[in-house]
C-alpha cells in the first residue's frame, strides 16, 4: 500500500482507493486529457512546443504501467469487492468464520448474479484489450527517434481511436461499485 | 470592432494548481485539449509556451485552495472565501469595458491535508487527502456552489468534473448547477462548448449587438434559448432599447436563418385600415384599391419568422385575426373564404405596460398568452448598461466613418464620454446613436469631440424622466427593472388635460374640422372607458373567490370623482353613463374583465337598464 492514494482513503475499501487513483486521477485528469490535447495538435489547432517534443515518449508511454494496473484492478474486483468479505470482519468473531463459510458462498453467489459481476468484469476486460490493441499498433508503427507532431501526423486517426477507447475503458471501470454492497 | 470570446473562470485543486519552477502540464494539457486560452498570468516561463489558434473561450484557473502554490511539506487547506473573492472580481467588480465571467466552472473534490512525498511524486503539489474529501456529500465543489448561490445567483455555473454525475446530482441541481460536464470522456470539449453557448453570457461574436453589461448578456441567452425552438417570443423594453435587433438575433441564431425569411412589420406605423391587408393578405376586389391579390406579411415569413413591432398599438379587430393565425396556424387573407397553412414564428416586441392593457381590455389576453408563449425577453434601458455606452459610441463612430469617408477620424474626448456616459437616454440606443452619428456629420473638419460637438436630447431633463411620448397616457410599465415613478405618472397626465382644455381650434379651417366629431367622440369615449377601468382595477379588493380581486364601483368611483360621499346606486348611475358616450366606439373595450363584472353590478343596483344603451348626457 505504497500507493499516496491508498494512504488517504484508508476508510474505504482498497480497491476503491485503487481504482479512484488509476480512473480519476490518473486516466480521467490526465491521460485522456493529454491523448485530446495531442489529437489537436495533430489538427494544428494547438501548438505547444513543450507538450509536442515530450508527448510521446513521456506522456504516451504512461500507458505501459498503467495497463497493467487496470488489469490487476480488473482482476482483483471480485475477491475484493465481494460482500462474504463482511464476514471477516466486525461482529462476526474469528471463530465464527468457519461455521458461517457457506454463509459466505451464498451471499457471494447472490451478490455475482444481482450485481451482475460477470458483465462488469468482462466488458472492462474487452475496454481494456481494445485500448492496448490499439496502443500496441500506435507504437509499433512509431520511431521513438522520429515522434514530432509533424511525423506523427500521418497517426492521427488512431490516436483519435485511442483516445476514444480509453474514454470507453474508464466509463467501464467507472460502473463499477465503488463499496462493497451488501445482497 | 473585435468581440471578447466567452471569459470562464475555471476554479479546480489540480488545473488551478501554480508550480513554483515550472508550468501546470496538466494545465496546459487541459488547454490543448478543451481549445481555451489561459489568460491567468500566474506562470512565468521562458521559451515558446502553448498557442491555441482558434480558442473556444479565455480561461482564468483558480485552485480554489490556500496556498496557490504547495511543496513537499506543505499543507492545503480549502478557501471558500478567496473563491467567491475571485468570483466578484470578475462579476460586479470588474473593470470598466471588460465584459464578466461568462461561466463559472467548478470541479467537486478537492483535496486537502499535507503534501508528502507520495503525494507530489504523482502529481506535483498534490497533497494527500483527508477523510472525506473524496465523499460525495463532502465535496468542496459543492460548496462553493451553495455559497455562489447565495450571494450571486445570477452567476452561472456548471461542474466540470471526472467525478460521476449520479452521485451529486440532485445536489448540484438544488444549488442551480446550469449543467454536468464530465471531464475525460469522450466529447467533453463538445459538451463544454454546448454548454457555453446554451448557459453562458455571451456576447454577440457578429457584433449586431453591442455591449458586456449583464442585463444585456442575459438577454442574448435567453434569446439563444428561444432560436432553439419555434414558438412565440416576447421582447419587452423601453423605445430604442433594440428589440428588433434582438429579434434578428433570435433569427440568426436559429437553424439555417439564411434559408428562413425574417420580416418585419411596425403595427405602429399601420393606420387600421390597411393593417389587415398589410398582415394577412387581400384578395383582389376585396376593398376598394384591391386591384389584385396581395401576399401578406404573414405568408411572406413563411418558414421563418415575423418580428411585430409595438403590439400595444394593434387594433381590436387586427388582434383577433392574429389570434386565429396563431391558433390554426393557417393565414386567411382579407375577402378571402379560405386560408393556407403557415409555419411562423411570431417574434413581437412592446414597450407599454402590455399586461396592464390587457387587464382593462385594451389587449387580448389569449393573444397575449400564445405572443409570449415561448419567452418573454427584457432588454434594459441604456441608463442601466451605463458600462456599455463607450462600446456603443465606438461602434457608431466606426459607422459614422463609413458613412461620411471625407470627415476627419474622430476621437470622443474624455469629457465628452463622460458627458455621454453620464446622461438618462430616455430614448436609449437609438438616440445616442443619432447623437454621436449627428456630432460626426455636423463636425467634419473637426478630429476630437468634445461635449459641445454633441446635441443630447432633452439635456436639461431631470434624471428619471418618463421614457413616453407626449401627449400620451403613460401606463405603468414593466418593461425597466425600476417602476416608473408615480409623480411622472400624474405630471403626464395633468399635462394631457391641459392641453386639452387650452387646445386653440382657431387656426383650423373647415376642411380640417370635416368629419372631426365621430373621431374626438371615440377617442374620448375609449379615454374615459380605459380611466373607468384603471379606477376599478386598483381598487378591486382579493377575496377567496375572486384572488385576482373583486370589482367594486363605489370605491372606484369615489376615487376618480373625489367625492367620497358618492353612494352606491350614484355611482352605478355614473358608471352607466360614463361607458355609455359612444357604445360602439368601446365595444372590444366592454369585453375586458373588469368592465363587464362593474356593468353587470350596476346593472343589478338600478335594476335592469342595459349601460349600453344609456342616451350620452346633454349637459356635457
Amino acid at each position: 500500500m505504497g500507493h499516496f492514494a491508498g494512504q488517504r482513503r484508508n476508510v474505504e475499501p482498497a480497491w476503491s482507493s485503487r481504482r479512484s487513483a488509476l480512473n480519476h486521477d490518473w486516466l480521467k485528469n490526465v491521460y485522456l486529457v493529454s491523448l485530446g490535447a495531442w489529437v489537436n495538435v495533430l489538427d494544428e489547432a494547438v501548438e505547444d512546443p513543450v507538450f509536442e517534443r515530450e508527448f510521446f515518449a513521456k506522456r504516451f508511454v504512461m500507458w505501459e504501467t498503467r495497463n497493467d494496473e487496470a488489469h490487476a484492478l480488473i482482476e482483483s474486483f471480485e475477491d475484493e469487492m465481494s460482500p462474504r468479505l463482511l464476514l471477516a470482519r466486525w461482529p462476526f468473531s474469528p471463530s465464527s468464520r468457519g461455521r458461517l463459510g457457506w454463509v459466505g458462498s451464498v451471499i457471494h453467489a447472490c451478490w455475482y448474479a444481482r450485481f451482475d459481476v460477470t458483465v462488469l468484469v468482462s466488458t472492462a476486460r474487452v475496454r481494456l484489450a481494445a485500448a492496448d490493441g490499439i496502443y500496441r499498433e500506435i507504437k509499433a508503427a512509431v520511431d521513438p527517434t522520429r515522434s514530432s507532431a509533424e511525423e506523427l501526423r500521418p497517426l492521427r486517426d488512431r490516436f483519435a481511436a485511442f483516445a476514444t477507447a480509453c474514454a470507453e475503458l474508464s466509463a467501464a471501470i467507472s460502473r463499477f461499485p465503488s463499496d462493497i454492497r451488501v445482497v | 470592432m473585435p468581440v471578447e470570446i466567452p471569459r470562464l473562470l475555471i476554479i479546480d485543486d489540480v488545473f488551478g494548481r501554480t508550480h513554483p519552477d515550472r508550468r501546470n502540464e496538466e494545465r496546459a494539457s487541459l488547454c490543448g485539449q478543451m481549445l481555451l486560452e489561459d489568460v491567468t498570468r500566474d506562470e512565468t516561463r521562458s521559451g515558446p509556451g502553448l498557442r491555441i489558434k482558434k480558442p473556444v473561450a479565455k480561461a482564468v484557473f483558480f485552485r480554489g485552495q490556500t496556498p496557490a502554490t504547495s511543496v513537499v511539506g506543505g499543507v492545503v487547506e480549502n478557501d471558500i472565501e478567496g473563491c467567491l473573492r475571485v468570483i466578484r472580481a470578475g462579476w460586479n467588480g470588474r473593470a470598466p469595458g471588460e465584459p464578466p465571467w461568462s461561466l463559472v466552472l467548478l470541479d467537486l473534490c478537492f483535496y486537502t491535508g499535507r503534501v508528502t512525498p507520495e503525494s507530489n511524486r504523482e502529481l506535483a503539489g498534490m497533497p494527500e487527502g483527508r477523510e472525506g474529501d473524496d465523499s460525495p456529500e463532502r465535496y468542496f465543489g459543492l460548496r462553493i456552489l451553495q455559497a455562489i448561490r447565495e450571494e450571486l445567483p445570477d452567476v452561472p455555473v456548471a461542474i466540470l468534473s471526472s467525478k460521476q454525475r449520479g452521485d451529486v446530482s440532485r445536489q448540484i441541481d438544488a444549488h442551480g448547477s446550469l449543467a454536468f460536464i464530465p471531464r475525460g470522456e469522450a466529447g467533453a470539449r463538445e459538451a463544454l462548448q454546448e454548454c457555453i453557448g446554451r448557459h453562458g453570457l455571451i456576447a454577440d461574436p457578429e457584433g449586431l449587438i453591442v455591449g458586456y453589461s449583464i442585463g444585456v448578456l442575459k438577454a442574448l441567452r435567453a434569446a439563444r434559448k428561444a432560436a432553439s425552438h419555434r414558438r412565440s417570443v416576447l421582447l419587452r423594453g423601453e423605445r430604442g432599447t433594440g428589440k428588433e435587433l434582438v429579434a434578428a438575433y433570435i433569427h440568426q441564431s436559429s437553424e439555417d436563418p439564411r434559408k428562413r425569411p425574417f420580416v418585419v412589420v411596425d403595427s405602429g406605423a399601420l393606420s387600421p385600415e390597411l393593417f389587415g391587408s398589410e398582415l394577412f393578405g387581400h384578395k383582389k376586389g376585396a376593398f376598394t384599391g384591391a386591384t389584385a391579390d396581395r401576399q401578406g406579411r404573414i405568408a411572406q415569413a413563411d418558414g421563418g419568422d415575423l418580428f411585430l413591432d409595438e403590439i400595444g398599438n394593434m387594433p381590436a379587430d387586427i388582434q383577433a385575426g392574429l389570434l386565429r393565425v396563431l391558433q390554426d396556424r393557417r393565414v386567411v387573407p382579407v375577402g378571402a373564404d379560405a386560408g393556407a397553412e403557415v409555419d411562423v414564428r411570431f417574434l413581437s416586441a412592446t414597450n407599454v405596460d402590455i399586461e396592464a392593457r390587457a387587464a382593462i381590455g385594451a389587449f387580448r389576453q389569449d393573444l397575449l398568452d400564445r405572443l409570449r408563449h415561448g419567452a418573454t425577453i427584457v432588454l434594459p434601458p441604456l441608463r442601466e448598461r451605463q458600462e456599455d455606452i463607450p462600446l456603443l459610441v465606438a461602434r457608431f463612430l466606426e459607422d459614422a466613418r463609413r458613412e461620411n469617408p471625407r470627415a476627419l477620424l474622430k476621437e470622443i474626448s474624455g469629457e465628452a464620454m463622460g458627458l455621454l456616459t453620464s446622461h438618462d437616454w430616455p430614448g436609449n440606443v437609438r438616440d445616442l446613436e443619432s447623437c454621436v452619428r449627428g456630432a460626426v456629420a455636423g463636425n467634419p473638419d473637426v478630429e476630437h469631440l468634445y461635449p459641445h460637438h454633441f446635441e443630447i436630447p432633452g439635456r436639461q431633463q431631470s434624471r428619471g424622466a418618463s421614457n413616453a411620448e407626449p401627449g400620451l397616457i403613460l401606463m405603468p410599465s414593466e418593461a425597466t427593472a425600476k417602476p416608473v415613478p408615480n409623480e411622472a405618472d400624474e405630471k403626464m397626465l395633468s399635462r394631457l388635460l391641459a392641453s386639452i382644455e387650452a387646445f386653440d381650434f382657431e387656426p383650423l379651417e373647415p376642411k380640417d374640422l370635416a368629419g372631426v366629431l365621430p373621431l374626438v367622440l371615440r377617442a374620448y369615449s375609449r379615454f374615459v372607458a380605459r380611466l373607468v377601468a384603471q379606477g376599478l382595477t386598483v381598487t378591486r379588493r382579493p377575496t377567496p373567490d375572486a384572488p385576482a380581486g373583486q370589482v367594486l364601483i363605489s370605491p372606484a368611483m369615489k376615487l376618480l370623482t373625489g367625492d367620497i360621499t358618492l353612494t352606491a346606486t350614484k355611482a352605478a348611475d355614473l358608471i352607466k353613463r360614463l361607458l355609455g358616450i359612444a357604445p360602439d366606439e368601446i365595444q372590444d373595450l366592454l369585453e375586458s374583465p373588469v368592465l363587464r363584472e362593474a356593468r353587470e353590478k350596476a346593472r343589478g343596483l338600478r335594476g335592469g337598464a342595459r349601460a349600453a344603451t344609456a342616451p350620452p348626457p346633454d349637459s356635457q
